[in-house]
């Protein structure tokens, strides 16, 4: 007899956790390209400015 | 250019995504009927299916955004086929690995060489061939060409994996051939529900990713 409660659950934990994973990987890379923007010598705002 | 999420809207979408989603799951847990033979397994359909429906609306988006760049020879369209490839592919992967996680029980084994499932995975493969060529392509200039066709090109593949449940034999099926306006309102509405947060979630995902590698090629072109 399978558990099916179990297959749900990591069906459920495996969708979600990615998602945030992804979040938390794009919040990451974003910081690190402003703040190696921020940091450059060059001191151009990205939007230009 | 400022972080996403210090824009008001971006952040209220945030949470209100994140609100309807947890109310989505609880949703399916309280409000979903126990099908008997599959029990809780079946309730892995409402997350599996809007997963594989956002991976094929991606990869549609990536199909316009490479018309658009051929038409227009703009370079954002480049970028939005880039974000919505990589987002697709996240999706896709998700689908083939919760597959074959509701497969176990169901089928008695995770993997079946079956129409779908090998479509699909064909699909997932045209796109990792697709992010090594955007990767080793050579100029630049001329991925972007590429990388728009094999978009375009790679889209044929959808409409094959939908209709597949009904282009090949029904002796070489395994996947279920449910009819979902046949369904009862008590799956049909929270599965409509979990498709329309997904899609939701989909297009916020897709505007940060094209925000994050806008700000990556703006800060190359300033080193």
């Amino acid at each position: 007899m399978y558990n099916f409660f179990g297959y749900f659950m990591a069906v459920y934990l495996i969708v979600f956790g990615t998602i945030l994973g992804w979040f938390i990987i794009q919040l990451r890379i974003e910081n690190r390209l402003l703040n190696k923007n921020k940091n450059s010598n060059e001191g151009v705002n990205l939007d230009g400015t | 250019m400022k972080p996403f999420f210090n824009n008001k809207t971006n952040r209220s979408g945030l949470i209100l995504i994140a609100a309807m989603m947890l109310f989505n799951v609880w949703n399916v847990i309280m409000n979903t009927p126990m099908v008997p033979e599959q029990h809780w397994a079946q309730k892995i359909f409402y997350i599996h299916v809007p997963s594989a429906w956002v991976g094929f609306l991606s990869y549609f988006v990536v199909m316009v955004a490479g018309i658009l760049f051929f038409m227009k020879k703009d370079d954002y369209w480049d970028l939005v086929g880039l974000a919505a490839a990589e987002i697709g592919t996240v999706f896709m992967s998700l689908v083939l690995i919760t597959g074959p996680i509701w497969a176990t029980p169901i089928w008695g084994k995770p993997w079946i060489w079956e129409p779908r499932l090998t479509t699909t995975l064909i699909l997932f493969l045209i796109y990792i061939g697709y992010f090594m060529m955007r990767t080793f392509g050579g100029h630049i200039e001329r991925v972007k060409r590429y990388a728009a066709a094999v978009g375009i090109i790679a889209f044929v593949d959808v409409p094959i994996i939908f209709v597949s449940v009904k282009f090949w034999t029904p002796e070489i099926q395994s996947h279920p051939q449910v009819e979902m306006a046949q369904q009862p309102s008590e799956i049909l509405i929270p599965f409509l529900l979990s498709l329309s947060i997904f899609t939701l979630l989909y297009v916020l995902m897709l505007k940060y990713r094209i925000h994050v590698i806008r700000i990556n090629s703006r800060v190359r072109a300033n080193v």
